[in-house]
């Protein structure tokens, strides 16, 4: 337990001491992208000390950190690592150096809250952090664009964090007591109230990991925002985010009464979702936009399998369940690791016209991003397809239908996921990826192929 | 009723069939190594057959004076199936195997000088020999597997061999070239025919596996020796089940294909686009006859078992009553139609495939009414198994020397048609005699073995109380004698029909005119010691899987022989009058006589039967075809057309509502959230 705290509180440390070290040395010092390399490092070994020595509970239980979120404080750090190496040493000569360097690992430090809060206030504290951090980083960067993206991410986002506001207030009157520890929703009745803080978090978090129809930023931040800072939002800000869902969900659906309509309004919520992404990204031709609707379309896919742990959850040793979980894990993680590299790309061009040629530029580039792209697309043997499987195959004890569904939008995702691939690897102008973007995209695709190819382990890895 | 086995091991007995497996193994070695000269593969090609017909000659006399040989050289070969593997030569097999190779042999000999300078001899021995191989496989297998492959083995050389002259010129066509009936063309090409000849035989091969899936599901076996001795249990079961009919009949389609019985004999009369060494080895002495050989196989074990059951299962003795009238009533209806066919009939290949056809259900007819003789026990099986195998003998001799003759006659006259031909005894004065000798065989008249053996078979159809199987083998009888003396009479004696396209022809080479001269004198050789011969077939019965009795093929002057013999003899003497002192016009009365022309056309364009099957499968399945391709145009401007056209709509829609604006944003969120709220009230409900 103290291992953990000091692990999390050196992270946060780093974090405040960055900008004093650029005060005293130079902004453009090596020691500070450094210094956000040991933080990273540092997030990792919590995530395997975590692993290893689950279930750690925190500050009298209201943290608590188990496989699963250990899971994804390892999906985290790997995407963060990408972001990082994508990145290089561009932002230490920002006009804001070294806010990057510093505001990464205090992200960090926030979502290791996130993703383990049982109680609404600690998420409301950590949702503020993690939320400030993101908007701050999207403003970073000089370009006009990337700025305004990031005053409109603020607006919704102050709107999204009063819902939230109201989802704690309401927490708290539902379990009618002060200080105790978990959520309240063990014995969530289907009264009017208990559904208003239901929507009140579904839009809060929808919000945050842009499911529709919460979603109408989104496509704006991340196709304007600046390349290196969506990879961050997209990569491992929203992994943290889709752990909280994931255990609000859990915490809400194990009360028999409301477990079923619960995966009701999430199974009717991931077929928009899916739906919308994937169509909207059909005909565009701005790869960075593509993928926006496509990070649309992935979150869709993770609600599919929430949806079965909603209606499994007071049933607990359904293997499915787990099954389920896993599936949560391996998608997140597949998710994160290939936006965190893809994102970046768009720095050089987001066209994709543009993009042509890619792979007579750099073959190692061009066959990364491929991989990246099928493992999104959920082609074996790469980690994305073990997501889907386990995502889908969960949900079947829910509702064929919602299977046949998803099975559809991932199959028409693959006209756009196709052609940008056609696209990258046609012949055309001599694209030439900067170093650091190619090593991020090669580590990238490397974790992708070899986390895909024990994908199987992960549900064991989970019991 | 099984007589005592030998067994042995794969050595030497399975080199019967191996050894020609070999030798068409080098044959395509020696292909691919670029060895081009013809002679290395025509000669290569006899001295493999004759080792196997060394070899089966040998077998013969072993089976005769030891009983059925057994190499059973591996008992678990596919285990998971419990299938075995080895040769097994009783009497049935080792008389089928003495058959096939000894014909194979001389038909051979003959090929090495008709299909010299051929571009396509090396590959034409290649599947000749490929061929033999596969035949004396699926008469001495001992499991319905390996039986299986050589019998597919077969189909494949005869695909092979129907379309050697692929390139499809119009001198190897069957059928008059732009004749059409019922709005069909009646001319077919090599390549068209072989994939014919494949199409038919394998609806028929998918009834033989069907058959053979079912009795191993039942039995869990395929060795046929292990079926037999169990045939009461697996046969009473099914019965019980409601089902032994129909499967028996399901089992039996490969036979009826194979052997071009109604309703699969299409096949086999296009088949003569083939080189004609390989009409009177496969299309007439063999291959044709392995569905003969799977009614003399399986016949007396359907009998076995029936036999065993008639006391205790009615309804298995019925069910195998039926199966047997049904398929003598098949033999009998194919050896009638196919005998009106040839009777007017003006291409040499096409009269002899008729009669073929026709021969082959006279051995459908005398094999299945064995089966009937339920009342009269073994002996009765022994006789009418053994009608059936002598008439297979006989046909196999004279319907090999009869299309060796036409191969050489087509090549002096050149043209496939006899109306060029005429005279010609004149000229080839052997092989006029030849021709008459293995003619007078099919015609059936005494004492050339056709006679011996047709007089068998009527005989067991008499026995069998089969009246309508026994009239039309009567009737098919008198014309055969018909359409055997005319085509005779008109290529050998009469005047041309067509003067002007007339060759003066000469003897062939040795190398052709003796294995047909050979084998027309085993003709009338089998029957002058037919006392011998039937003797011999007999015990060769007697030492045959489920019958183990001896036969007694005795024919003897009944007032039904001389019924037949005179009705054969009359019609004889109608063709001649017709011809001779009356001179008939024929062309010109089916030119002027509508009830003549009718008549002509109905039985020349083989009962409509084939204009039938093209409207109902091939225009019908076009006609299907042509549907499928508007539903299939549908489906393809929806994919195509509609589904992008909506999706790229839906896509610039959903985009187009994100207008960019922080306001207008906030509105939708709240706007939604108030939406899933009530949404949520709706699921709570």
């Amino acid at each position: 337990m103290i291992m953990v705290e000091s692990l999390v509180y050196t992270i946060l440390a780093i974090s405040i001491v960055t900008p004093i070290i650029a005060m005293l040395t130079s902004r453009t010092s090596k020691i500070i992208p450094g210094l956000t390399w040991l933080a990273v490092l540092l997030y990792a070994i919590t995530g395997l000390y975590v692993y290893t020595n689950a279930p750690i509970q925190l500050y009298g239980g209201l943290v608590v950190q188990d496989k699963f979120t250990a899971m994804l404080i390892l999906a985290i750090s790997l995407a963060a690592a990408i972001a990082l190496l994508a990145a290089g040493v561009e932002p230490a000569y920002w006009e804001s150096s070294p806010a990057y360097y510093s505001l990464l690992p205090l992200a960090l430090f926030g979502t290791f809250y996130l993703v383990g809060a049982q109680d609404a206030l600690v998420v409301l504290s950590a949702w503020l952090l993690v939320s400030v951090i993101s908007y701050v980083l999207l403003a970073l960067p000089t370009e006009k664009e990337s700025r305004a993206a990031a005053v409109q991410y603020i607006f919704i986002g102050a709107l999204a964090t009063l819902f939230l506001g109201i989802w704690v207030a309401g927490d708290y009157v539902v379990s009618s007591e002060l200080g105790r520890l978990g959520f309240s929703y063990t014995s969530l009745t289907p009264d009017h109230f208990s559904g208003l803080v239901l929507m009140a978090f579904l839009a809060a978090i929808g919000f945050k990991t842009g499911i529709v129809p919460f979603h109408w930023w989104l496509p704006s931040v991340y196709s304007k925002g600046n390349g290196y800072m969506v990879g961050v939002v997209t990569g491992p800000i929203k992994i943290a985010f889709l752990g909280l869902l994931t255990k609000v969900i859990i915490a809400a659906s194990a009360s028999q009464l409301v477990s079923g309509q619960i995966a009701l309004i999430l199974a009717a919520l991931a077929v928009l979702t899916m739906t919308y992404g994937n169509v909207a990204a059909l005909t565009t031709r701005d790869f960075q936009k593509l993928l926006a609707y496509s990070s649309i379309a992935q979150v869709g896919y993770i609600l599919v399998g929430l949806t079965a742990i909603a209606y499994l959850t007071p049933a607990r040793s359904n293997p499915l369940l787990q099954l389920a979980l896993a599936g949560i894990a391996i998608q997140a993680t597949a998710y994160g690791v290939a936006k965190s590299a893809l994102f970046p790309v768009n720095i050089e061009e987001s066209s994709l016209d543009k993009l042509r040629g890619l792979l007579s530029g750099n073959k190692i580039a061009a066959a990364s991003t491929a991989i990246l792209l099928l493992s999104l697309l959920g082609m074996p043997p790469f980690l994305g397809f073990w997501g889907k499987l386990y995502l889908f195959y969960s949900a079947t004890s829910y509702s064929l239908i919602l299977v046949a569904t998803a099975l559809i939008n991932s199959a028409i995702s693959s006209a756009y996921y196709v052609r940008a691939l056609r696209d990258l690897v046609s012949p055309g102008g001599e694209v030439k990826p900067r170093p650091s973007i190619t090593i991020a995209l090669v580590l990238a695709a490397t974790v992708i192929l070899i986390l895909g190819l024990i994908g199987p382990l992960y549900v064991a890895a989970l019991s | 009723m099984t007589p005592e086995v030998t067994v042995t091991g794969f050595l030497p007995w399975s080199l019967i069939w191996f050894i020609s497996y070999l030798g068409a193994f080098i044959l395509a070695l020696l292909y691919l190594a670029g060895v081009k000269n013809e002679k290395v593969y025509g000669w290569g090609s006899v001295t493999t057959i004759a080792l196997s017909a060394l070899l089966a000659t040998a077998a013969a006399k072993e089976v005769f004076s030891k009983g059925p040989i057994y190499s059973l050289y591996a008992k678990n070969w596919v285990p998971w199936l419990n299938v075995t593997l080895g040769t097994y030569l009783d009497g049935l097999g080792v008389v089928m195997a003495l058959i096939v190779s000894w014909l194979s042999l001389l038909i051979a000999i003959y090929s090495v000088k008709y299909m010299e300078g051929d571009w396509g001899v090396q590959r034409y021995f290649f599947f000749f020999t490929f061929f033999v191989a596969s035949m004396l496989l699926l008469v001495t297998a001992d499991n319905l597997i390996l039986m299986f492959i050589g019998w597919e083995g077969t189909g494949l050389a005869s695909y092979a061999l129907i379309g050697h002259w692929y390139t499809d010129e119009e001198e190897y066509w069957v059928g008059v070239p732009g004749r059409k009936a019922l709005g069909q063309p009646m001319y077919f090409e090599p390549s068209h025919s072989g994939v014919r000849a494949l199409m038919f035989t394998r609806i028929g091969d998918i009834g033989l596996l069907i058959g053979m899936a079912v009795i191993f599901l039942i039995t869990g076996t395929f060795n046929i020796p292990a079926l037999a001795s169990s045939a009461s249990t697996w046969m009473g079961y099914l019965a019980t089940k409601g089902i032994l009919l129909p499967l028996l009949l399901i089992f039996s389609l490969g036979a009826l294909a194979k052997s071009a019985q109604f309703p699969f004999h299409e096949w086999l009369v296009t088949a003569m686009t083939g080189p004609t060494p390989v009409s009177a080895l496969i299309h007439a002495a063999t291959m044709v006859k392995a569905g003969v050989y799977f009614m003399l196989r399986f016949v007396p074990i359907f009998f076995a078992g029936a036999y065993a059951l008639m006391h205790t299962n009615p309804a298995a003795v019925e069910a195998a009553r039926q199966y047997f009238t049904i398929m003598a009533g098949l033999g009998a209806v194919t050896a009638f139609m196919m005998g009106t066919m040839a009777l007017v009939s003006n291409e040499l290949k096409l009269i002899l495939a008729f009669s073929t056809a026709s021969q082959l259900g006279y051995m459908f007819l005398g094999t299945a009414a064995a089966g009937l003789l339920l009342e009269e026990g073994y002996e009765g099986l022994a006789t009418g198994v053994a009608a059936g195998l002598s008439h297979l003998m006989s046909h196999a001799v004279f319907k090999a020397a009869l299309f060796l003759i036409a191969g050489w006659l087509i090549h002096v006259a050149h043209s496939r048609f006899i109306d060029p031909m005429g005279k010609y005894a004149k000229y080839m004065k052997i092989t006029a005699v030849s021709i008459w000798l293995a003619g007078l065989s099919l015609m059936g008249i005494p004492p050339l073995s056709g006679f011996f053996s047709k007089e068998s078979v009527l005989h067991a159809a008499e026995e069998a109380h089969l009246s309508m199987g026994y009239s039309l083998g009567v009737i098919t009888a008198a014309l055969t004698a018909a359409y055997t003396f005319r085509m005779i009479l008109r290529v050998f004696h009469l005047e041309p029909y067509d003067k002007e396209k007339w060759h003066e022809p000469h003897e062939a080479p040795g190398l052709m005119l003796w294995p047909y001269t050979i084998l027309a004198l085993v003709s009338l050789i089998l029957g002058l010691y037919w006392t011998g011969t039937g003797k011999a077939i007999g015990e060769a019965i007697g030492e045959t899987l489920s019958v183990g009795t001896p036969a007694h093929l005795v024919v003897r002057l009944t007032t039904g022989v001389a019924v037949v013999l005179t009705l054969a003899l009359a019609s004889i003497g109608i063709v001649w009058a017709l011809y001779v002192p009356m001179k008939v016009d024929f062309p010109r009365l089916i030119r002027e006589k509508t009830w003549a022309r009718v008549l002509h056309d109905f039985l020349y364009d083989r009962w409509y039967i084939n204009s039938i099957y093209y409207w109902i499968f091939v225009s019908g399945f076009a006609g299907v075809a042509y549907l499928l391709s508007i539903v299939d145009f549908g489906i393809d401007a929806f994919y195509h057309y509609a589904i992008p056209v909506l999706f790229a709509l839906g896509a610039a829609g959903l985009r187009a509502l994100h207008r960019g604006r922080s306001n207008y944003y906030m509105m939708l969120y709240i706007y939604f959230a108030a939406t899933l709220l009530l949404f949520i009230y709706l699921a709570w409900g």
